[in-house]
């Protein structure tokens, strides 16, 4: 009730901006909104957050929503009286509520764990993946120390674990829902949150989802501001790539990735790391590709056109270009490899083999933004040492 | 049969070895010249003849020839004659385990020969293996020689207990099951090994199972080339032996065949020929078990002198043309080679299955 009150309380304020009377809208002045990522929004209603997640359309998934309500509030309503009483038009054919904050969580990939670890939020952690996929020491010791459980993912994943944790939520990659993951814990009356970051087309995109995380733990300011931070980062580095390249400065073509079993397969040319590339003054080699997934190319087609790159990123398992010209002694001949411009994002790797680029990379776009212009426009950040990347020997 | 008829079938034989032989060379042909990057017939041919070429790194060529010489010499050539080894290989030792067997379902992928060769590259590549996120064709050589090895190692292990199976057992299906639970057994291993292995790999050796050609480079020719030789010479030392096997162990034995070393023989020769190609090529299903038959269709008989060469032949022409049409999308895109060579290889399997029904299976 009190919290209708203060609503009409807000809108009378409101009502005296003219400004925000053409505007009209409920939303308190804070409300926190999705600029960037395509894959989910944020609705604010009276003391109820609503978190709309939208999958592409190659998989299959309804729309869905989860209604973020407070622990103390509207107890006992059920979805379909929430529906009602705040009119939710239906965006989807589900709609969950979440009691929030979240103070339980089970998070079923690795790229999870950053966001939670930079708002705070390692105390809500009740169980793991595989602790071997993390990267960050500061992670392993936070598990090590509270021995938190591991349950596994994909068709390994310990169901009966998980009931006994009995967490609030569990939070899993779209994909992870087709292993039966998703209804069987509903049976259990375990929420599962479905979190669509690597889905996104965009490094911002990507890592607006951090918002989706701190919404659901009651962190949702903190996010913001943190995210908010990243996107000053990202553009100003954008920006100056930008300023720089209107000046004729060229931009070194890049290719990606290595022939394998006569294939070769190459991010899309409307896909997050063509993004990256295009942002950090690169000339993606096929940035005019209209695909965001990755093709897959018989390798003598790639190889004629990767020939003339100037820089080949990404040549996963090789550490030393001795390995690789082993591997394939063909690669040789690339221009980049004469040049020794060959750099890899394994910088920081683990011996386990977890690679800190897929951990933490997609929530800190700004670092792997910065990493790529120096190694395009080194000119342009001189005495930038490198985070994530690290050039061939 | 008269004198004359018999040299007349003699000549309808060499015809038909010709036109195959043709058949094969057109195709090896047209494999090199068609591929995801346009490059004019003419051009082809000045690459080919001009060995001078292949060697110099740039001097006097454009960046475009550089281009095409190095399509030509380092993708395509490599590639067709994979395919055409493969083919050969896989042909040949789907038809040894036919007459060794006495079963015209016979084959590597049938009896869990494949198999047996997957968990032996897996061993090499996820237990001992390097750090390499890759599979077979991106390790280095001396990997590569250990994981042939392993291959044929674990193929011939398979093949071994299959047959010391069938010394006891008669039935026909129950040797079938017996390969097929073998095989289960060193795929569900396989399976373990990639539970417990990093992440990234499953990937890798998902694309891997897809089989391919295009994986080798002229260094992995230099150890499938010498195998694959090797195995064929001792091949055609069988001929005699298996023909008399034909006829049943019986007879065999009464021409004073040594069963138990021709058996051996054909093991080794047959593992090393299934083992070799699933080193480099991945689990390339079908060819083994469709292309004696493909022979014996063409051909009429079943007698090695004609079905070992005729084998040959024809494996090296399935798998070059599974190759070509696994390049026919256009625009780079490409088929997984096991979707067609299953394409390609079912019709006939099946069109098998029918005949011996009706009770003419040349077997």
């Amino acid at each position: 009730m009190s919290f209708e009150v203060r609503t009409l309380l807000k809108k009378g304020v409101l009502c005296c901006s003219f400004l925000l009377l053409i505007v009209g809208n409920l939303q308190p002045l804070s409300a926190i909104s999705a600029e960037y990522a395509e894959g989910f929004s944020i609705e604010e209603l009276s003391g109820v957050t609503l978190l709309n997640v939208h999958p592409p359309e190659s998989e299959h998934y309804n729309s869905i929503t989860y209604a973020l309500v407070g622990r103390d509030k509207l107890q006992n309503i059920t979805p379909d009286q929430l529906r009602k009483r705040f009119s939710i038009e239906p965006k989807g054919s589900e709609l969950y509520i979440i009691r929030t904050p979240v103070k339980h969580l089970i998070p079923l990939s690795t790229t999870f764990l950053p966001p939670l670890l930079w708002l705070n939020l390692d105390a809500v952690l009740s169980g793991i993946d595989n602790v071997d996929y993390i990267y960050s020491r500061k992670l392993r010791d936070i598990i090590n120390r509270r021995n938190i459980p591991q349950v596994g993912n994909g068709p390994s994943l310990d169901m009966e674990q998980i009931v006994q944790l009995q967490p609030a939520v569990v939070m899993a990659n779209i994909t992870q829902g087709e292993w039966n993951v998703v209804p069987k814990l509903r049976d259990a009356s375990i929420p599962v949150v479905l979190n669509g970051d690597y889905l996104e087309t965009t490094p911002l995109g990507r890592a607006e989802w951090i918002k989706f995380i701190g919404l659901l733990c009651g962190k949702g300011k903190e996010a913001e501001n943190q995210f908010n931070a990243i996107v000053e980062r990202y553009t100003g580095l954008q920006q100056m790539v930008q300023a720089e390249l209107s000046g004729n400065t060229e931009r070194p073509k890049v290719i990606m990735n290595r022939p394998m079993n006569g294939r070769w397969v190459v991010p899309g040319g409307s896909g997050y790391m063509a993004q990256f590339i295009e942002d950090a003054g690169g000339h993606y080699l096929w940035s005019s590709d209209t695909h965001s997934r990755s093709l897959v190319l018989d390798a003598e087609a790639v190889y004629i056109k990767a020939r003339q790159a100037d820089v080949w990123l990404h040549q996963y398992g090789s550490s030393t270009l001795q390995e690789l010209l082993q591997t394939d002694p063909r690669l040789r001949r690339l221009n980049a490899f004469q040049t020794q411009q060959v750099i890899n994002n394994d910088a920081r790797t683990n011996k386990a083999g977890s690679n800190n680029f897929y951990e933490s990379g997609p929530y800190q776009p700004d670092l792997i933004l910065a990493d790529l212009i120096s190694l395009f426009h080194p000119s342009l950040l001189p005495g930038h040492s490198l985070y994530y990347y690290r050039f061939l020997e | 049969m008269t004198e004359s008829s018999a040299r007349n079938s003699k000549i309808a034989i060499l015809i038909r070895f010709l036109l195959i032989f043709g058949a094969v060379f057109f195709l090896f042909a047209l494999d090199v010249v068609k591929g995801s990057v346009d490059i004019p017939l003419t051009r082809v041919v000045e690459i080919l003849f001009s060995p001078a070429e292949w060697l110099s790194e740039t001097n006097g060529l454009s960046l475009e020839q550089v281009g095409q010489r190095d399509i030509i010499v380092l993708f395509r050539l490599p590639r067709a004659v994979t395919a055409l080894l493969a083919g050969m290989g896989l042909a040949l030792s789907g038809l040894f385990m036919q007459t060794l067997f006495r079963n015209p379902l016979a084959g590597p992928s049938v009896l869990g020969i494949n198999a047996g060769a997957n968990l032996g590259v897996a061993v090499v590549v996820l237990v001992m293996g390097g750090a390499a996120g890759g599979f077979v064709a991106t390790l280095p050589l001396g990997m590569k020689a250990l994981v042939t090895i392993a291959a044929v190692f674990g193929a011939g292990a398979v093949l071994g207990v299959v047959l010391l199976v069938s010394r006891f057992i008669g039935s026909v299906t129950i040797l079938l099951l017996v390969g097929l639970m073998f095989g289960y057994l060193a795929n569900s291993l396989v399976t373990l090994l990639i539970h417990f292995s990093a992440a990234g790999r499953v990937q890798a050796y998902l694309q891997w199972t897809f089989g391919s050609f295009g994986a080798t480079a002229w260094k992995d020719i230099y150890i499938m080339m010498p195998v694959i030789g090797a195995a064929v010479l001792l091949g055609i030392l069988l001929i005699k032996p298996l023909n008399a096997l034909l006829l049943g162990e019986e007879y065999a034995r009464s021409m004073g065949v040594a069963l138990i070393r021709v058996r051996m023989t054909v093991i080794v020769v047959g593992a090393s020929l299934a083992g070799v190609v699933t080193a480099f090529c991945g689990p390339v299903t079908f060819v083994g078990v469709a292309v004696p038959h493909l022979a014996r269709g063409i051909f009429r008989t079943a007698d090695h002198r004609t079905i070992v060469p005729a084998s040959l032949l024809l494996g090296g022409a399935t798998a070059l043309t599974a190759d070509i049409v696994s390049h026919l999308p256009g625009q780079g895109g490409m088929l997984p080679l096991n979707s067609v060579t299953a394409l390609l290889g079912v019709p006939v399997v099946v069109w098998v299955l029918i005949r011996s029904r009706a009770g003419r299976s040349f077997i």
